[in-house]
Order: C-alpha cells, then sequence, then structure tokens
C-alpha cells in the first residue's frame, strides 16, 4: 500500500466512508433534510415573490384614483389585476374636467385597446396608449428601459410579451417597433403593450378600416378609457374620488389602494399561514430528524462501542457522528434550495395563476441569502438532532454499551 | 500441539515478568432495573496482576464477571471501587481524552461478537487504530499489518469487505488490529467462541505467541483448552476472583 493509500483510511475520512458504504441510510437522511430544506426555502422564497410582484404592482399604477366609465370599474380590475385584456371608453372633457380639481395634482389620460390577434400573442393583448407629455405612472417605468421617445408606431411591452427590443409586432396591418421590454411586475401589467395615444389613434382607425370597428363607436379621437389622477399632498384619495364621482355624471373613481386592498388583505392571511406551515413544518422536520439520528445511532451502537475500545475519546466520537450528520444535512440542504429553485423557476406561471396573486422573483440576493438561511437552519436541526443523539451514546460506558450489544 | 505450547512457555520464561497493569480490588455495581433501588455486585474486591511476556487467563460461567472485570482493566468501564495502574498510573483519575489515548497505545482489546468497521476493508480495519491520532500511517505500521495479516493467514483476505469472511477469520482480524499499536497489553473477551476447534486452536496459537512476544495478555474464555495455553489461571465465581493453581 502506498502513502496515497494510507491516506484514505485517516480517522477525518472515515465519516464520509460509512455514509458512502451504506446509501439507504444515507440517502434517507438527505431526502428528510432536503425536504426540511426544500420547505425552508421554497416556501420564504414563494411568500418574498408574492410580496416583491405586490409591492411592485403598487409602484407601477402609480395613480392615486382611476377615473373609469361608471360600468367599467369592474373591468379596470379584471385588466390590472387578472390580466384579462378589456376596452371601455368615455369622453374626452373628463379629462378636463378632473383637472379642474383644486386637488389634483397631476391627471393624464390613457386608452385601453384589445388586439384581435397578434403574430406575437397566442391571445389577445391589452394595449395601453398613455399621453407622453402628461403622463405620470408609465413613462417612469418605461424610462428604466429605455431613455428613447416613443415615436408613431413605437411600442413597449410587458415582460411576459414574446417580443424583444429590436422586433416587430403587427396590430391591426401595422407593423409596430418594439422599442424596449419593460422589467418584470409579477403582475397582470406584464401582459400589456404600451404606446403614446398616437400610436393607439392610428390602430384604431385601422380597426375601423378592417372592419373591427367595435372598439370605438364614437370617433377615437374624442374618447379616453380612464383618468390617473395624483393628489396633492395632504389631500386624501377617498374624498378626491368621491367628488370627482358626483361631479362628473357617468363616471366611477377607483382608489388603486383600495383595489389592492383585496390582494393585501389575502397576502396579509396567505403569509400568517405560510409562516404557521412553515413553523409546524421545521418542528415535524426536526422531531423526524431527531427520531431517524436517534435510531440510526442506536443501531450502530456496537460499531462506536468498538470505535471508543480502539481509543477514541468521546470528543472524537461526537464529532464523528456529528460530521456525517452535517454531510448529509450540505447534501439534503442543497439538494433541497436546488430542486425548490428549479420548481419555483419552471412552474412560475402556474404558481402565479394558482397564487392569484402579482408573484415575482425577489432577486439573487435575496435567493442566494433564503437558501443560505434554509441551509444553516436545516443544518442546524440535524446536527442539533445528532448531538443530542450521539451525546447518550458517548456519554455511556464504552463497557456497558459493549455488554447491551452482546 | 501441547509440546509445543510447553516450549513456547518455557522460552517466555526468560523474559522479565514485570508487572505492566494491575487491578485492585475492584468492584463494579450495577442497579437491578432501570430504576431499581436494590443493586448488585457483578465483580467484588477483585485485584489482578499482568505480566509482560504472560498470557493470564479468566475462566468462568456466563454471568459470573468475566467480561466486566476484563472491561475494568481495559479502561472501558469505571469501577465502582478500586482501581486500575497501568504502568503505575491509575487509569480512572485521567481525563476521557488522556485515558483514550493511552488506551489507544498501550492496550489492545478483542471485544465479545464481530467488532470490524464494514465500511472498511480488512487492511483499513486493522491500520484503523494507528489512525486515530495521526494524519499519516506510516509505512512501516502498514508493513506490519501486512505481516500480522500474513502470520494469521489472510493475506489473500487484505482488501476484502468484512462482510466476507468467517467468524474465525473476523476474530483472527479483530487480534491483528488490537495488536497494530503494538499495546503493551492485549484483552481478549471470549475471543474463540463460535468457532470451531481448528479456528480456536489457530486464535489460542496467535495469543499464546503474542505473550511470549513480551506483551500481557489477558483471556477471558468459556474454552477448557485454553489453561494449556495459560501462564496462570484464575477463576471467577459470583463476581469473586480467585486464583487456580497449577
Amino acid at each position: 500500500m502506498n502513502r496515497k493509500k494510507n491516506r484514505f483510511i485517516s480517522w477525518n475520512r472515515l465519516p464520509l466512508r460509512s455514509l458512502t458504504a451504506f446509501p439507504g441510510r444515507t440517502w434517507s437522511l438527505i431526502a428528510l433534510t432536503a425536504i426540511l430544506s426544500f420547505l425552508l426555502f421554497g416556501g420564504s422564497t414563494f411568500l418574498k415573490s408574492l410580496e416583491t410582484g405586490f409591492s411592485t404592482l403598487e409602484d407601477r399604477l402609480g395613480a392615486d384614483v382611476i377615473v373609469v366609465p361608471e360600468d367599467a370599474e369592474d373591468k379596470l380590475q379584471k385588466v390590472v389585476l387578472e390580466g384579462v385584456p378589456n376596452y371601455f371608453y368615455m369622453d374626452k372633457k373628463v379629462l378636463d374636467e378632473v383637472e379642474k380639481f383644486p386637488e389634483v395634482e397631476k391627471a393624464s389620460a390613457q386608452y385601453f385597446l384589445c388586439s384581435a390577434k397578434a403574430g406575437c400573442c397566442s391571445m389577445p393583448v391589452q394595449i395601453i396608449g398613455y399621453d407622453p407629455d402628461t403622463d405620470f405612472s408609465v413613462t417612469p417605468w418605461i424610462r428604466e428601459s429605455t431613455k428613447k421617445e416613443l415615436g408613431l408606431f413605437d411600442i413597449v411591452v410587458g415582460a411576459n410579451i414574446n417580443a424583444d427590443a429590436g422586433g416587430q409586432i403587427k396590430f391591426y396591418g401595422n407593423t409596430c417597433q418594439v422599442i424596449a421590454k419593460l422589467s418584470a411586475t409579477g403582475s397582470q401589467l406584464d401582459n400589456a403593450v404600451y404606446a403614446t395615444n398616437d400610436t393607439i389613434l392610428a390602430l384604431t382607425r385601422s380597426s375601423v378600416e378592417k372592419g373591427i370597428n367595435y372598439l370605438a363607436q364614437n370617433s377615437p379621437e374624442d374618447e379616453i378609457s380612464a383618468v390617473q389622477i395624483q393628489v396633492r399632498d395632504g389631500q386624501d384619495p377617498e374624498s378626491v374620488a368621491r367628488k370627482v364621482v358626483s361631479a362628473i355624471k357617468g363616471t366611477a373613481a377607483v382608489q388603486t389602494s383600495t383595489m389592492l386592498s383585496g390582494l393585501s388583505d389575502s397576502l396579509s392571511g396567505g403569509r400568517k399561514t405560510i409562516h404557521l406551515i412553515l413553523l409546524m413544518v421545521w418542528v415535524l422536520s426536526a422531531v423526524i430528524l431527531f427520531i431517524a439520528e436517534t435510531l440510526l445511532v442506536r443501531t450502530r451502537t456496537a460499531e462506536f462501542a468498538y470505535i471508543r475500545t480502539i481509543g477514541a475519546s468521546r470528543r472524537m466520537l461526537s464529532g464523528m457522528i456529528l460530521a456525517e450528520a452535517l454531510l448529509c444535512g450540505l447534501a439534503g440542504s442543497l439538494i433541497g434550495c436546488l430542486t425548490a429553485a428549479v420548481i419555483l423557476k419552471s412552474f412560475r406561471t402556474a404558481i402565479e395563476a394558482a397564487a392569484g396573486m402579482p408573484y415575482l422573483s425577489p432577486g439573487l440576493k435575496y435567493t442566494v441569502l433564503a437558501a443560505l438561511l434554509s441551509a444553516v437552519i436545516t443544518l442546524l436541526s440535524g446536527g442539533a438532532a445528532a448531538f443530542l443523539a450521539a451525546f447518550h451514546t458517548s456519554r455511556a460506558d464504552t463497557g456497558t454499551l459493549l455488554r447491551k450489544e452482546n | 500441539m501441547l509440546d509445543s505450547v510447553n516450549s513456547i512457555k518455557k522460552s517466555q520464561k526468560d523474559i522479565v515478568e514485570n508487572i505492566v497493569l494491575s487491578a485492585e480490588n475492584l468492584t463494579r455495581s450495577y442497579q437491578r432495573g432501570e430504576h431499581g433501588q436494590r443493586t448488585f455486585d457483578a465483580v467484588k474486591d477483585a485485584s489482578l496482576d499482568l505480566r509482560t511476556g504472560m498470557l493470564t487467563e479468566i475462566v468462568g460461567h456466563s454471568g459470573s464477571g468475566k467480561t466486566t472485570l476484563l472491561n475494568m482493566a481495559a479502561g472501558l468501564l469505571t469501577p465502582s471501587s478500586g482501581k486500575v495502574l497501568l504502568d503505575g498510573k491509575d487509569m480512572y483519575s485521567l481525563s476521557d481524552n488522556e485515558l483514550s489515548r493511552l488506551r489507544n497505545e498501550k492496550i489492545g482489546v478483542v471485544p465479545q461478537g464481530q467488532t470490524a468497521l464494514s465500511s472498511l476493508t480488512v487492511l483499513e480495519n486493522v491500520l484503523f487504530p494507528s489512525t486515530l491520532y495521526r494524519r499519516l500511517v506510516p509505512d512501516e505500521t502498514v508493513d506490519r499489518a501486512k505481516n500480522l495479516l500474513c502470520h494469521v493467514g489472510l493475506t489473500d483476505l487484505m482488501d476484502s469487505m468484512p462482510s466476507e469472511l468467517s467468524g474465525g477469520e473476523l476474530r483472527r482480524m479483530a487480534i491483528v488490529r488490537a495488536l497494530i499499536n503494538k499495546p503493551k497489553v492485549l484483552m481478549a473477551d471470549e475471543p474463540t467462541g463460535d468457532l470451531d476447534k481448528e479456528n480456536t486452536r489457530i486464535v489460542l496459537e496467535i495469543l499464546r505467541k503474542t505473550a511470549s512476544g513480551g506483551t500481557a495478555v489477558l483471556l477471558v474464555t468459556h474454552e477448557a483448552d485454553a489453561a494449556h495455553y495459560a501462564d496462570e489461571v484464575y477463576e471467577m465465581e459470583e463476581g469473586r476472583l480467585t486464583r487456580k493453581e497449577e
């Protein structure tokens, strides 16, 4: 035997040898720790994704109050929260009247249009037209993706639209140039296409020419879909909304915070439930890990007694048991976190649909931190379970252990 | 066979019979039941000296306290009273770290039953005690392990896993393993239990030769023939140790 081989049987390598020699036993422990870390990492990342999605949507909406036709309140919520493309129109004069309110800091009109069938999309997409001169809700987000001014037939697409900057999409026979792609919000706004009002008017005219004239019964130049309102500092959006509705006939005013409050309540309830489930899972996994480690140590009493017999100290024996548990925990954490990450990424759309809420991955920094924290909790749980199990064995007189085994 | 054993015994008398390990008035009490109030003494006031080059045998019925005494003498079981001196040092006054290291360096134990580490090969099992307190096993230790394995007829099996060995082969491997660190004392607890006559003879001859080579050997056994290999024989009866005169 050469020196290289001699290294192979060093005391430090015994835990690894023991683990590889009994794959069934080892994989059982790894599976247990993987489940624990999968649930911890997957659960916390899922929750954080909901929070990130919600907060991004809140920011992206921008306006305090949105004025729409009186029968379109639900339609607006469906566009924003459920991603169901829709359209509704009211007289353009509503914007002028809204601007007259002293409580209103900024007001800007938007025009909603649905594409019939676009080459880029498997379903109709929502096209949102905005006025670049007065807009305060869409432009800041577009500015993050491009500094370019949008011209006629220039569009900016949401993160879920199957087209990139430089690409082209056809709407009603018009080729639109994709100027930029917005970063994801995790909400249904990612399925929308943004253009200036000029482009929207041109597209509407084309649709009328093509006989798809359901979009606007009146002249498109005289109509808008919604007015976005930002109230002055110190003003209550709720009272502004009330005033607008009572002053302008045929309108409804949706307070953004109210529209999102349902989501917020669901998120808050969901957060509590998920935290509770995570806690229960952690306790349950820790108990199962402890039982598994205890049973494992008991079945190996003879082995441990023999190791003590040849001169291993209590500390060395405990260290060996702990090292085995930590190696299993490390492998389990890695497998659990990776599996959770792959599932969360691969099934993002399905998870988003099932959650019924904006869902946006929290970013690499949080993901890495959450994975590390999950791994640490898993390792500590497995390590503590192994330590408790090892403590009893290593404290006992070796002679007593040998006697029991015989 | 016995003639050769006697010739070994004679040559062994040339070796100075120094006391290596001295067990003084050892008693070990156990509680009856998990939380029992009553106790019983498994070993009562037993004293024993193990000398360089001598094979000391303890015979006795099952449950008479032989194994308990061996475990106390080997530093594996704290006595209720009494002390064990190894090279003049009270073993049970040492810390666990010190006692463990002392056991590793100076005492070789062959416990009852099969105690091989199933994840290691035969050669690795034999070398294992020499790896506990050093990073690398010296080449001379590896050579020694191979020589010892050859001596007990296990050369061809050194790369095998313990599961491939018979009971007799495992027992011989355990003896080689106990000898790898050149211990001053070798203690074997029923090393011939469950073995056939041929394997029993092989094992007893190995122990005899080990003693003759200068190691103090303590043999605990039921085996009637073992007395022929021993220099002194003790009998254990209900926890009491008495020396049997030749």
